[in-house]
């Protein structure tokens, strides 16, 4: 180590100028400062105008957060959407990654755009399209409908947003496979569907999971467009800290996105390993 | 090998097209129980197509393939009784190497000791019975190769068809991988399809060889006969190294051909050794190892046939242990190469580069070839 | 890749899903909102399909105008900004060693998967007039007038009597600084990805035939990333076009966005023809933009082989 540190830096060693590792530092500093400011003002113990000034450590606005019903339905609504969603999101990006990945099809340069277009549409404009489909079709579920039933509107639209996202993992996945494994599973005596459950499934798997973890986080970030397909009974967790937010800035807020500030930490660090899994068997 | 058996395999007139392009042309041959076949040629001549025509994974566009004499048209490959060795081993990289060989019979559902007693005989048979837990991953290109082998032989199938199977592998490993193929078909006894472009690798391993060019059945022989009496120009240059010479004019002159040539001039050869079949301008051949040098030619003509010679400057020397191959650069242009023994070579590195010197072969060693022997 | 049709079934069953889906909850939704701009409102809640083009041409009144204007520049300059603090960033990664690169890229990554809500509030903290920004302002200024009391010349406050705090909520450099805050890793990553596949000997052939580094940096390597400029700002501007929450939050209804007014429209205003025209609009700039940039980049493949 020491020895290399000695070496002069190439001509082309740019992450070595000190000008362009400040730049870097910097802009790391600008991404992080108001995450890290959030997380230490979600301990301070001021009970208005939380984040003007420190006034000493509690832990009293997290236990504050957990207490307060709303949030926490809040939460548990954005949990079970994310997870009810993920599932069908990664069962539809997979059937539409073996779709484009195996077939030659007439239009299939019009199939695939139509499958990104949910990736690059402005998010305001799909928000905006899907309530007035529910509202106009009369596909509002009744507000009394048992839970998770409730969701259905949330969810089919997260759904609707995260699968082709999950499709182009998956599909990422697919282009290492070697299509001589399917051959030689046939050759050995296998049937279409045992090619595909014995040989193609075990390697799409990777794939599945970093499918379904995007589709994950995806969900449980969305704001624009649950904004506008909830309902006054149907609050998901940015929808309640938003209202919170608009109606004032308070220390509660603070421990509240900390916690989902942790789940989506865990979250990547699980995508994170699960690609580092990978990655050497190629 | 008994010639009377009959084959197990026979294609019968198959042709492949993709689109317009036509990779296969009315192939037809047999292969016999218990020999190494080979499939040669250069690439894109359609050698792997033919073998997934056979495995199944391929179907013809016309003709047919009969395995054991049962036509195996509209049977997919899951049916057949022939197993094959990809070309990347295709390896399934999520199981072990047991359970990659038992993959096969896990799927014809016999009975787990049944399966169990197979794998472990397999393996033995591929020296692998140490490595049975190890995944794809822990193991080298070599022990892949052996799990793919040992994967498709536990099938007992009738036919082992393997695609290009030394390619993937480093040179050393090669050559001792060939000799090992051909004791692991010995011991076994099962015919082997061998597809290849490396023409050392199926002299040395097959029975018999194929050699295809663009989808087009050139000859099929032992390896002896293909260097021997190659049918056509291409045949000739692809196995072994060659020495050849375009013909210009041809003229029939009483019970002899005289053959105009750049290089060598005039040469009168009897009209019965000129090729019967074939079309195209014809090519004199003569392999360098039939070449003799020096500073004259002998007067007296060895066999019946009489010499050619030609004289020439010598150019390089190129060593190659044993022998050397010693180029004659030729007054009519171009150069011809000799292989020369060390000793030869030895008094040759004595004259000066550039110096005269005559080169002679036997004309009975000389082939007349045509550019196409099988086009109409 | 094989025909679908010599497994028909397998495809159907592959296909079937994605397509009625996408089709049902995505390109009919559309499809309505398309209608309703040719709509005209009828009492509350009902919308009457009349085909007027009065909700396009409303998109030409002075306000309207003004707010794409705004919406434009807004998006231009954070874009701008974004592209130039990228580019060092996205090198400083590129050429890093192989076993930094990941942990670098990750630094840059993980901010994008933190929910946009709580990122654009944790900057609403920060730029408040007594928040952090403002803090770390207020020292500098303490820090400069102590220096320039040092060397004699406190009395003429030459950085003015008193320290005034900087207003960013409300204000268009609080919605920009939100902008570049939430989108600065989407620009990092095309211009990542393009780097790292250009090959280093075109440097250093420029370099061995003479060039300086600066002319090398702007003649070799600037032209030969553009590939990745070009995604970046696509990638970073139209999402920012057409972002709500960063104005909302830190605009505080003083700075609209497109966004924002379509959202009024179908929130409180009440007016979804004239909405769904609006959407309608961002959606064609959108489409505009991605054709333009699939077409240069059609355009570079093209160069790229004849070059070979």
């Amino acid at each position: 180590m020491a020895r290399e540190k000695r070496e002069p830096a190439g001509p082309f060693d740019y992450s070595r100028k000190l000008s362009l590792r400040l730049v870097f530092f910097l802009g790391s500093i600008f991404l992080y400062a108001p995450i890290v400011v959030l997380v230490i003002f979600s301990f301070n113990n001021s009970r208005r105008g939380g984040n003007v000034i420190w006034k000493g450590f509690t832990t009293k606005y997290y236990e504050k957060a957990f207490h307060n019903d709303a949030l926490m339905e809040a939460f548990i609504n954005s949990l079970a959407i994310a997870f009810i969603s993920t599932l069908i999101a990664v069962i539809l990006g997979a059937l539409t990654a073996v779709v484009l990945w195996r077939f030659r099809f007439p239009l299939k340069p019009v199939f695939e755009g139509m499958v990104s277009l949910p990736i690059v549409i402005p998010e305001i404009c799909m928000g905006v399209s899907l309530a007035v489909f529910f509202s106009s079709f009369g596909l509002y579920v009744p507000r009394d409908m048992p839970f998770p039933l409730n969701l259905t509107n949330i969810i089919i639209a997260h759904i609707t947003f995260s699968f082709p996202f999950a499709a182009m993992v998956i599909r990422t996945r697919l282009n290492s496979f070697n299509r001589e494994m399917e051959e030689a599973a046939k050759d050995l005596g296998a049937t279409e569907f045992q090619v595909f459950r014995d040989i193609l499934l075990p390697h799409m798997k990777p794939g599945l999971v970093a499918g379904a973890l995007l589709a994950f986080t995806l969900s449980l970030d969305d704001f624009v467009i649950t904004f506008f397909t909830s309902g006054p009974n149907t609050v998901t967790f940015p929808i309640k800290v938003y209202s919170m937010v608009r109606f004032s800035v308070t220390p509660e807020i603070n421990a509240a996105s900390t916690i989902l500030i942790l789940i989506t930490l865990l979250v990547t660090f699980l995508a994170m390993r699960f690609q580092s899994f990978e990655e050497p068997r190629q | 090998m008994n010639k009377s058996e009959s084959p197990i395999i026979s294609v019968k007139g198959v042709t492949k097209r993709f689109g317009s392009f036509t990779a296969l042309q009315d192939i037809s041959l047999d292969i016999r129980p218990g020999e190494i076949f080979a499939l040669l040629g250069p690439s894109g001549c359609g050698k792997s197509t033919l073998l997934r025509i056979i495995a199944g994974l391929e179907t013809a566009t016309e003709g047919s393939v009969a395995i054991d004499g049962q036509d195996m048209t509209g049977i997919p490959a899951n049916k057949r009784p022939v197993n094959m060795v990809f070309q990347s081993y295709a390896v399934f990289p999520h199981m072990s190497v047991a359970d990659n060989v038992a993959y096969g019979l896990k799927l014809e559902r016999r009975p787990a000791a049944e399966i169990r007693e197979k794998v472990a005989e397999a393996l033995a048979q591929v020296h692998l019975s140490d490595f049975a837990h190890r995944k794809p991953d822990q193991l080298s290109g070599g022990q892949r190769q052996r799990v793919a082998l040992a994967r498709a032989l536990v099938k007992r199938p009738k036919v082992l068809l393997l695609d290009e199977p030394l390619s993937a592998l480093d040179a050393k490993l090669r050559d001792a991988m060939r000799l090992e193929l051909v004791k692991l078909q010995e011991s076994v006894g099962v015919s082997f399809v061998i597809v290849t472009h490396d023409q050392s690798e199926a002299l040395a391993m097959a029975d018999r060889i194929a050699v295809l060019k663009d989808g087009v059945l050139r000859q099929l022989d032992s390896p002896a006969a293909l260097y021997k009496r190659p049918v056509d120009r291409f045949v000739a240059d692809f196995i072994g190294s060659i020495n050849m010479f375009a013909v210009s004019g041809q003229r029939a002159e009483g019970g002899q051909a005289r053959l105009e040539t750049a290089e060598l001039g005039a040469i009168a050869v009897p009209s019965d050794h000129l090729p019967a079949a074939g079309q195209g301008a014809l090519t004199l051949a003569v392999r360098p190892e039939r070449v003799k040098v020096g500073a004259e030619a002998p007067k007296e003509a060895q066999g019946e046939g009489g010499l050619v010679s030609v004289v020439g400057r010598l150019g390089d020397v190129a060593f190659q242990g044993n022998s050397s191959i010693v180029e004659v650069l030729l007054e009519g242009g171009g150069s011809l190469s000799a292989l020369v023994s060390e000793a030869e070579a030895d008094h040759l590195m004595q004259a000066e580069s550039g110096s005269p010197i005559t080169a002679w072969w036997a004309l009975d060693d000389m082939l007349i070839l045509p550019e196409n022997a099988t086009a109409a | 890749m094989e025909s679908y049709r010599k497994n028909f079934r397998a495809f159907l069953a592959f296909f079937t899903p994605p397509f009625v889906w996408l089709v049902l909850f995505f390109f009919v939704p559309l499809g309505i909102i398309w209608l309703y701009s040719f709509g005209e409102t009828e009492g509350l809640t009902k919308i009457r399909l009349t085909w007027t083009l009065e909700n396009y041409k409303r998109l030409l009144e002075p306000e309207i105008i003004s707010l794409f204007w705004r919406s434009v520049w807004l998006s231009v300059i954070s874009t701008a900004v974004c592209i130039v603090v990228s580019y060092p960033i996205a090198m400083v990664i590129a050429t890093a060693k192989p076993k930094w690169k990941p942990w670098l890229l990750l630094v840059i990554i993980l901010p994008f998967w933190t929910n946009l809500l709580i990122r654009t509030y944790a900057l609403l903290n920060i730029l408040g007039t007594r928040g952090r920004l403002n803090d770390l302002l207020h020292w500098l200024w303490s820090a400069g007038d102590r220096a320039l009391s040092l060397i004699g010349l406190g009395d003429y406050h030459l950085l003015g009597e008193r320290f005034m705090p900087v207003k960013f909520l409300g204000e268009p450099v609080g919605v920009m600084i939100g902008l570049v805050y939430v989108y600065l890793p989407f620009a990092v990553l095309p211009i990542y990805a393009s780097l790292e596949r250009l090959d280093r000997s075109y440097l250093e052939a420029s370099l061995d035939l003479g060039a300086s580094q600066w002319r090398t940096f702007r003649q070799i390597l600037l032209p030969l990333s553009s590939g990745g400029i070009n995604t970046a700002t696509v990638i970073t501007f139209i999402p920012m076009l057409g972002s709500f929450l960063i104005p909302d939050l830190l605009g505080r209804g003083q700075v609209d966005m497109i966004a924002n007014v379509i959202e009024r429209q179908f929130k409180s205003g009440n007016d979804w023809p004239f909405g769904s025209a609006l959407s309608l609009f961002l959606l064609y700039i959108t489409f505009i933009l991605l054709a333009l940039q699939s077409f240069h980049a059609m355009r570079q493949r093209k160069r790229e082989e004849a070059r070979g």
